[in-house]
């Protein structure tokens, strides 16, 4: 094994990482990952001290979320809350209680698993990443950085944070399934971000996970949403949507089902946070 | 009736649960033995293989390493499932093997300083396998064996039956049968498998197991090992759960072996996946089951044709499958009745013992058919069962023990009134028709113990009052963490009156403690705990009839002090005058043998909400009605029927081993093999019905394998009449659900 590194700045992590480090933040992913295998691995940077990816902050036209909070900080935090609600609902459902309280939003994104939680909402809710590295900032959707089962980043780039729209006019929501009511992976899950108007929704954002990936945009469905009595038309293009990420795959029935459910339910709750908002 | 005891049926804190939560309980895996090699074995990662040739030289090289392969082992086939000499269930397996049949196959075993070093020179380990096909299907596998095993059994077969089969069904006014399939389960104890050997002087081997079985190690060992069985000591260390995965032996003779070889103390562990995999399971059945009707809805006869999946290895398997058979008989009153069985082998991991040994299997076969065939039939199901239930006191048709005082019909017609079946039993919908609730239940049986079957039954244990009055009963008994040892110390303690916390019981240990046949077939609180109350009272009879000659008047045993004549004299007081005086030691012994073997029955209800767009079963409410003679320690019980519950929902929607079609396991973890956890856990209300049972330790029987029994058919049960659909093929997972629901409309 090489060494435990433990940066307490980016500058100093930029100067000591090297080809084959491997980063670790919250470790809910990466020590079940590496349990068997760490010994033959590179080094091992922990992330966990770089006070710069950490805090939620209002900055004026967005939230600055850090990438290493943790789930628990998320849900529990009044301008998540307030502007992200879809993000507090996948932070408040994901694995277990000591799951939460270790896993953080930047290592569930780039860890990049198509079953993650905070993938779509985030791009649901149209947040751009920071990512750094020695070479400097980029920007990026979240759409940019996940691959299937891997990310986009380049070697030695880390996400520092999560920008989100302050948007007071949408509302959002996220809601998934799984194998049991708690402490369960994302079998289907969806992401919606929108803005109320009359009944309907327009500007939608609609984001399905675990469709090989963990947030893939379903433009036909955020269409839908703005059309009268879209109900039965969201889901069903949803479904239509499925077939297409996933042709033939054994576990499409079942998804196509689920999605149905989904998409009922979050009618339901964008409903309510919409008039939640008029009062 | 508990109302008049001290201890009896109370809610007894276990002596050990301040220690255990606190941490202060050490198991094997805390405490392996000192200086001892970390014994790691190589796991077959395939299903079925060859191993043509095997290179342990570069592994070696590492400093401390040895390698032991199946070149190096005994090649003796012994039976993992067989606990006493002459049992002749069929060996066919081997501590290591160049055959592996199963992933998790043992290779070879890989020996270290530490538990690291010898993982990590396993990868060193060269082997090259030539694969085999596999054999997953159990339908198939009949046909497939010789590519399994050379042995020519394509599969054990068993026959049971009595009556006038044919003419039941020449004579039925109905006939109606189903196709059930109940899944291959792990047992998900909270420690995972591990053993530890120490070769002692005067050619001893000293096994150290967290065992349920302590004199079916000794004889397993004994199998592999050229020893007398006196020079092989078993010690019963604590455990972290069982569940029957730790009832047949799997690791135990290899550890021995490698001991006994290196003259080394060996510790082998394993983790989650290697537990999962490399031991045992519950097993896989697919069971028809055909029964005749008069038109009124009296059973005439049933008929079954089985097939239970033993895994690679025969294993205790076969045992299972004609456990399963001899239940069939103990719940209903069936005039003719005729079962045909057979065990078949498949490349996957051994099946065996299973928290209620087939029970789960046959109840759930045929509670799942009785609610489809009332259905079709338009039956009652709860009439239908009250019509056809075992009355107390039946005979088993089959010839096996007497049912004793049977109470099965008061669980079922108290229970259902208590549940509010008659309101629940229609399925209602919701949310639009998307949620479709009702509720299910089911009646199951199951035994106490070995008398009347073709295994003996008998135990033995000793008590010494102490010279300080305190008391010690020396016993067998291998405490599963089920309360065994606190449950004997009520026992103890009710019978003599002496204080429970001056009590200690024993567990097993083959050098020191007496003769047990081990804690299985739900016989310990029955069998174990009447020989603690017999004995018990063997020893108040002594010390009375020792203090009456010493004193001159008749004696009487008060726990601390005793009633002699006018006086009050302390009990140890007079323990130490018998001692000096009568030069004899306060202690009796007894061998108890029983005459009897009881059934415990249950019925359960369950009542579950499904959604029929996600799948997603919610067990909403849920009721335990359990006729169980007398609660000894009610925490206990409670306990053991809330576990129960837990497992058979387990069973019932989501646990399942299930393999590729190579052979390879699809779960070597919890992250894909689920379990209900406490969120989806239901309320579970609890009614005992306790009516004293005739020959147990104050009326008591059975209760920790048969909370597990009749969960599974009650939910699928429930299901099934939320949805109409007849699933049959457990687990329901969403998937079938779904499926199952798109096929009907």
């Amino acid at each position: 094994m090489g060494a435990l590194i433990r940066p307490m700045s980016l500058g100093e992590l930029f100067r000591v990482w090297r080809p084959g480090a491997e980063f670790v933040a919250g470790g809910t992913d990466w020590v079940i990952k590496r349990r068997q295998s760490v010994a033959c691995g590179g080094d091992v940077i922990d992330l966990s001290l770089l006070q710069e990816l950490k805090g939620i902050s209002d900055v004026g036209e967005y939230v600055r979320v850090g990438a290493l909070e943790s789930m628990t900080a998320l849900h529990s935090n009044a301008l998540v809350r307030k502007y992200a609600s879809a993000l507090a609902d996948a932070a408040y459902v994901m694995g277990s209680e000591q799951i939460r309280n270790r896993a953080t939003v930047g290592g569930n994104v780039a860890n990049s698993s198509p079953a993650a939680d905070t993938p779509a909402p985030l791009a649901a809710l149209g947040a751009e990443a920071i990512v750094v590295s020695a070479r400097g900032e980029r920007r990026l959707r979240i759409e940019e950085i996940i691959r299937r089962n891997a990310n986009s980043l380049d070697g030695g780039e880390v996400i520092k944070e999560f920008r989100i729209p302050k948007d007071g006019m949408r509302v959002s929501a996220f809601l998934k399934i799984g194998s049991r009511a708690q402490v369960s992976i994302s079998r289907i899950n969806l992401a919606v971000s929108a803005r109320p108007d009359g009944g309907v929704y327009r500007d939608a954002r609609v984001y399905v996970g675990t469709l090989g990936s963990a947030a893939r945009k379903c433009a036909e469905a955020e269409k839908a949403l703005a059309s009268e009595n879209f109900e039965s038309l969201f889901s069903e293009t949803l479904v239509s949507f499925a077939a297409e990420c996933i042709p033939g795959r054994s576990t499409l029935p079942y998804k196509q089902s689920a999605l149905r459910a989904l998409a009922c339910d979050i009618c339901g709750a964008l409903k309510k946070r919409a008039e939640g908002a008029g009062k | 009736m508990s109302a008049e005891y001290k201890y009896i049926g109370k809610r007894i804190t276990r002596e050990d649960s301040a220690d255990k939560v606190r941490g202060f309980i050490k198991y094997l895996a805390d405490e392996p033995p000192r200086d001892c090699l970390f014994g790691v074995p190589l796991f077959s990662p395939h299903a079925n293989a060859r191993v043509r040739s095997i290179d342990t030289s570069e592994a070696e090289k590492i400093d401390g390493v040895v390698v032991l392969t199946f070149m190096d082992a005994p090649q003796v086939k012994y039976n993992s499932g067989e606990w006493f000499p002459g049992q002749n269930d069929f060996p066919d397996e081997q501590i290591l093997t160049s055959h592996p049949r199963h992933v998790g196959d043992r290779v070879a075993l890989v020996l270290a300083r530490d538990e690291r070093t010898a993982r990590d020179a396993i990868k060193f380990v060269r082997v090259e396998y030539e694969l085999l096909p596999p054999v997953v299907d159990l339908t198939e596998a009949e046909e497939k064996s010789a590519f399994l095993h050379e042995d020519g059994q394509a599969s054990f077969t068993g026959e049971l039956g009595y009556g006038d089969i044919d003419g039941a069904f020449a004579s039925a006014a109905h006939i109606e049968s189903d196709v059930i399939y109940t899944p291959k389960i792990h047992h998900a104890a909270m420690e995972t498998h591990c053993v530890a050997a120490v070769p002692r002087p005067g050619g001893v081997v000293e096994v150290l197991s967290p065992c349920q079985i302590l004199f079916g190690v000794q004889h397993a060992v004994a199998q592999v090992l050229p020893l007398p069985l006196s020079k092989i000591r078993v010690i019963k260390v604590n455990m972290g759960g069982t569940f029957g995965g730790k009832q047949e032996v799997v690791f135990e003779p290899l550890c021995a072996w490698a001991a006994w070889k290196l003259k080394r103390p060996v510790f082998i562990n394993t983790n989650r996946g290697e537990t999962m995999n490399g031991t045992r399971t519950r097993a896989a059945v697919l069971g028809r089951v055909s029964t005749a009707l008069d038109a009124e809805g009296k059973i005439l006869g049933r008929k079954f044709d089985v097939i239970a999946d033993a895994g690679a290895y025969l294993s205790g398997t076969k045992k299972v499958m004609m456990a399963m058979g001899k239940k069939a008989s103990r719940l209903y009153r069936i005039p003719a009745l005729s079962y045909s069985g057979k065990t078949v082998r498949t490349s996957t991991t051994p099946a065996g013992a299973c928290r209620g040994y087939g029970s789960p299997q046959i109840h759930t076969i045929t509670e799942i058919h009785t609610d489809l065939l009332c259905r079709r039939l338009n039956f009652d199901p709860l009439e239908f069962r009250v019509k056809n239930l075992m009355h107390e006191f039946d005979d088993d048709p089959a010839g096996a023990s007497n049912i004793g005082k049977a109470r099965v019909v008061e669980c079922l017609v108290r229970g259902a009134e208590r549940f509010g079946w008659a309101e629940l039993a229609q399925p209602r919908e919701s949310g639009g028709g998307r949620f479709a609730a009702a509720a299910g239940f089911a009646c199951c049986t199951h035994g106490n113990g070995y008398y009347k079957t073709i295994y003996h039954d008998v135990t033995q244990m000793s008590l010494r009052i102490l010279e300080d009055g305190s008391a010690i009963l020396r016993a067998s008994v291998n405490e599963l963490g089920n309360g065994t040892v606190t449950a004997l110390a009520q026992i103890v303690a009710e019978t003599t009156g002496i204080d429970i916390s001056k009590i200690t019981v024993t567990e097993g240990d083959s050098h020191y403690s007496p003769y047990d046949i081990g804690c299985q077939a739900s016989r310990v609180i029955y069998v174990c705990g009447e020989c603690a109350r017999l004995v018990a009272e063997a020893a108040v009879k002594l010390i009375c009839a020792k203090a009456a000659e010493i004193y001159d008047a008749p004696a009487v045993m008060r726990g601390a002090y005793m009633e002699i004549g006018e006086n009050r004299v302390p009990t140890g007081e007079v323990v130490r005058r018998i001692m000096r005086e009568k030069r004899c030691s306060v202690e009796a012994r007894y061998e108890h043998a029983p005459e009897s073997n009881p059934a415990s029955f249950a019925a359960h209800f369950a009542q579950v909400t499904v959604d029929k767009l996600t799948g997603l079963v919610r067990v909403d409410k849920y009721l335990a009605a359990h006729d169980l003679g007398q609660a000894i320690n009610r925490n206990s019980v409670d306990g053991q029927i809330y576990g129960g519950v837990q497992m058979g929902i387990g069973m019932a929607l989501c646990e399942e081993l299930a393999y590729s079609g190579d052979g390879s396991p699809k779960a070597v973890n919890f992250d894909k093999y689920h379990m209900i956890n406490a969120p989806d856990m239901p309320e579970v209300d609890i009614m005992l019905i306790e009516d004293f049972e005739p020959g147990g330790p104050y009326g008591a029987k059975s209760i920790g394998e048969i909370a597990t029994v009749p969960v599974a058919a009650a939910v699928v049960n429930a299901v099934n009449r939320a949805l109409g659909t007849s699933m049959t093929e457990l687990p329901l997972t969403p998937a079938k659900i779904i499926k199952a629901l798109s096929s009907k409309y």
